[in-house]
């Protein structure tokens, strides 16, 4: 009896014992875990922070007529960038190489450190695209053309796959219209869903091609907010002729004009291209008023009987024309006008 | 396939089942298969199913290219393509996936084949090794048409941007296809044929598998081989061009469109030659009556079908009633006329003409110089002394096609205990005649080899009317094989026709080196007369 106890409390010391044991490696094994969750997290933020588009010597050509790109250099950190361009100045054919639709003739283009002539699967894995006219399977639903893509970015898990399929829906402002067939959607609302697909899978890089095309005001504000939002530790590249969302939303930029690189920096250095060479004129509406031929009126508002106009001259257009601080827009017309070099 | 393929696949197959035009293919060719069949239902099961089969080919491949372009031009026409190309899915998940739906959603046809070889032979009560055979075959020919049809269309799309020139382009392909076919059949090209899908209701296969003629069930699989090739080929070169567009070739590739190309070139080589040796030998036709004309044979043929008013359907020779028997036939036969590629004189034992239209079959290439009557009263039977005796007394006589109406005089028509004699001359080409556009004399029956006297030719009067080539009646026949023993006159399996048996006395005068190979009926007489040398023969 004695020895049956005294065996009954080894046991329960031993019990103890490997509890305690137990409970050591499991805790050392949480704080292992830990540790490496945050040594993957700081990797992720870092890279987030690296990551970044270089592009040296990309030069594609068609079949016909000159260069689309001759020789672009570009070096695109994380945050909004902004790409302008007169029409057929190469920005589509720019997207459209970093997209991978499109082989360039040569140069070389690493998006987060991968070559993307070597691997353009791994690029296509971090992307999101957004053409300049979208369309998609006309019918099916919102919901529907939303689920497919968020399946070929790899959102296997259903219940994933949903809930982000939702957050994107409310992110663009189409949970309403979730079950729409996209036949049915104004074009305003399919540029809303084109968004959308973008958004899916957390691209690394994001390109937007006239994205705000076709948007009213309010929603271009809300998605140039939306762009802001999610281009923190990414490379967001926006294609526009809207220079108005450029200057809202971009710290960087490039303006391209026959294929060439006229200009990178920040919208303001853009503007500071036209300092000096912005005038103003204030003149009675029946005044006529002759310009010399360099000078170019660009904007004209009326205020009361007087028409105020802005004019980009390399020199005082008339007497009475009073200088004024540049804006962007027309920093980026004396760029395009110029041809400026960076 | 890789996980995202299979993704591709499954949405892929789900848009071609929702599409109605994949539902219109398939009702378009359960259509043909119904159309065919009523159109050719009194052919014995196996041939019905190579009727019903091989009318479809062409179709099965010209909707095959459709549909598969429809999957695979979908994000094209929708407008998705940049977005849908630059997603993860690599270009072989995209194809791969968007193919393999294609031939899922293709097999539909395989099992309208299935479903109607499973109909015909089991509700005719046919369960024979051949008709399983020509089964299993054209299961085989119609998942070839479906690959060539989706090759053609994975070419077109490597090859053409714009997505709605690839349907017309499919189309210009199968019409070309068909062009090369048809120039192969006026040539006497076979081999040809090869560059098609497989159709077993062309003549060469068609008569290979009913009968065993050349080229046989090797030639099917020469075809099958070359067809095989052709269709990986085009695969291949589909990919490579589309490599080229987006991505760069590797050498494997270009080796194994390289190993393609040799091995459908050594196949149709070895197609061509098999079929080089058959024109030489087999095939090859007797010079001097190559250019025989037969101006009768047009005016023969030109009567209006209306004309002949009789019983039954007149149109499809199916159904006129059988109103006498022939008790015997004495054929007198001519081969190889230096003019005519045929001449006969016929006479017939005909008993119980009970009414005065007497309908018969004969070929229509077969031109009638005259038809004519006497009495029997009870006499028997003797060609050679009643071919000579002048009392024989032309009678009116109408053609329409393949149908010889003779009108007997008044008193012609005796009681049902009594005979009449009837003797038909007719003269006719014995090779690929000219038929209009419902196409050529199957077989050219008289050759270097030797005659063969089939059913198809009606080369003898048969009582009633009867649709030559394709009843099961008239139709079944001996096998004739290059290098087969002497002649010998084959004897026919019993048909159900509703015959009472003739006794024939067959004469046949040709060169004695040739085969002579006919068939008649299974039972009567067969006086097997080949002459030394051709005679002259003179019909009244």
């Amino acid at each position: 009896m004695h020895g049956a106890l005294r065996h009954k409390g080894r046991r329960k010391d031993r019990l103890a014992l490997t509890a305690a044991f137990k409970c050591i490696f499991l805790l050392c094994l949480a704080s292992l875990r830990a540790g490496r969750r945050r040594e993957g997290l700081k990797q992720r933020e870092a890279a987030a922070l690296a990551f970044s588009i270089q592009i040296t010597d990309l030069t594609k050509q068609y079949r016909k007529g000159p260069p689309a790109l001759n020789k672009v250099n570009l070096n695109i950190q994380s945050g909004m960038f902004g790409l302008l361009g007169p029409n057929g100045a190469g920005k589509t054919t720019l997207m459209r190489i970093l997209a991978t639709l499109l082989q360039p003739l040569s140069g070389e283009v690493y998006v987060g450190g991968v070559n993307l002539a070597d691997n353009p699967g791994a690029v296509r894995a971090i992307l999101g695209y957004l053409p300049q006219d979208f369309n998609t399977y006309r019918r099916l639903t919102v919901r529907q053309v939303l689920d497919y893509v968020a399946l070929l970015k790899g959102l296997d898990a259903a219940a994933a796959r949903r809930q982000k399929v939702e957050l994107v829906l409310a992110q663009v402002h189409l949970k309403e219209k979730r079950h729409t067939q996209v036949a049915h959607l104004s074009g305003g609302m399919r540029q809303r869903l084109g968004i959308g697909q973008a958004l899916l899978g957390d691209p690394q890089l994001l390109i937007v091609d006239e994205p705000t095309a076709g948007l009213d005001p309010e929603e271009r504000i809300r998605f140039r907010n939306l762009l802001v939002e999610i281009s923190k530790g990414k490379v967001v590249l926006l294609s526009t002729h809207i220079v108005g969302d450029v200057e809202s939303c971009c710290s960087r930029l490039a303006v391209l004009n026959q294929g060439n690189v006229c200009f990178t920096g920040s919208p303001a250095e853009l503007a500071a291209k036209a300092r000096g060479q912005v005038w103003e004129i204030a003149a009675a509406e029946e005044q006529h008023t002759t310009l010399p031929a360099s000078a170019r009126v660009i904007a004209t508002r009326r205020i009361g009987d007087t028409v105020h106009r802005r004019i980009l001259s390399p020199m005082r257009p008339l007497p009475a024309a009073l200088p004024v601080e540049p804006t962007l827009e027309e920093g980026y017309l004396q760029v395009v006008k110029a041809g400026a070099t960076p | 396939m890789s996980p995202l393929g299979k993704r591709i696949f499954q949405f892929e197959l789900r848009a071609q089942l929702r599409s109605p035009g994949l539902w219109a293919a398939l009702l378009v060719v359960a259509a043909l298969l119904l159309f065919n069949s009523v159109d050719s239902w009194e052919s014995a099961p196996a041939q019905l199913l190579i009727k019903l089969v091989g009318g479809v080919t062409s179709f099965v491949f010209l909707l095959s290219a459709f549909v598969t372009l429809n999957g695979l031009s979908r994000e094209e026409r929708e407008g998705f393509s940049d977005v849908f190309y630059a997603l993860p899915p690599t270009n072989a998940a995209i194809y791969g996936g968007k193919l393999a739906a294609a031939a899922v959603s293709l097999s539909g046809f395989l099992l309208l084949v299935l479903s109607a070889a499973l109909l015909v032979g089991p509700s005719q009560g046919e369960f024979g090794l051949q008709y399983w055979t020509v089964s299993g075959l054209l299961l085989l020919e119609t998942a070839l048409a479906v690959a060539a049809g989706m090759a053609v269309a994975a070419l077109l799309t490597a090859l053409v941007t714009q997505h709605r020139s690839r349907y017309v382009l499919a189309l210009l392909w199968l019409v070309g296809v068909t062009l090369l076919v048809g120039l192969g059949f006026a040539s006497g090209r076979y081999e040809w044929l090869s560059f098609s899908p497989l159709n077993m209701g062309e003549d060469p296969y068609f008569f290979s598998l009913i009968f065993g003629f050349f080229p046989g069930s090797a030639g099917i699989a020469r075809h099958m081989l070359v067809q095989v090739f052709l269709v990986v080929l085009l695969f291949l070169v589909g990919r490579h061009r589309f490599l080229c567009r987006r991505e760069n070739v590797d050498q494997r590739l270009r080796r194994l469109i390289a190993s393609a190309l040799v091995l459908l070139v050594a196949s149709f080589a070895w197609q061509y030659a098999a079929w080089g040796q058959y024109r030489a030998t087999v095939a090859a036709q007797v010079n001097y009556h190559a250019d025989a004309r037969f101006s009768k044979a047009d005016s023969n043929a030109r009567a209006d079908w209306q004309s002949l008013s009789g019983e039954g359907d007149l149109r499809y020779g199916v159904g006129v009633a059988q109103n006498f028997h022939v008790a015997r036939y004495h054929i007198n036969l001519r081969l190889a006329h230096p003019q005519n590629g045929l001449q006969a004189e016929v006479i017939m034992l005909i008993e119980e003409p009970t009414q005065s239209s007497l309908f018969f079959t004969l070929h229509r290439t077969l031109a009638i110089d005259g038809v004519a009557w006497q009495p029997t009263l009870g006499e028997s039977l003797n060609a050679a002394a009643q071919s000579a005796n002048p009392s024989w007394q032309p009678i009116a006589w109408q053609r329409a096609g393949d149908y010889l109406r003779v009108d007997l005089p008044p008193n012609a028509v005796v009681s049902p205990e009594e005979s009449l004699l009837l003797r038909i001359t007719y003269a006719g080409p014995t090779n690929d005649a000219w038929l209009g556009w419902w196409g050529n004399n199957p077989v050219q029956f008289v050759t270097k080899q030797g005659a063969y006297l089939q059913a198809q030719l009606g080369w003898y009067p048969l009582p009633g009317g009867w649709r030559l080539g394709a009843a099961a009646g008239v139709m079944v026949n001996g096998v004739y094989k290059a290098g087969m023993p002497p002649p010998q006159p084959l004897r026919l399996t019993s048909p159900e026709t509703g015959y009472r048996q003739s006794e024939f006395h067959l004469q046949v005068r040709t060169r004695p080196e040739w085969q002579v190979i006919a068939n008649l009926p299974a039972t009567g007489t067969i006086v097997w007369d080949t002459c030394p040398s051709v005679p002259s023969f003179t019909s009244s």
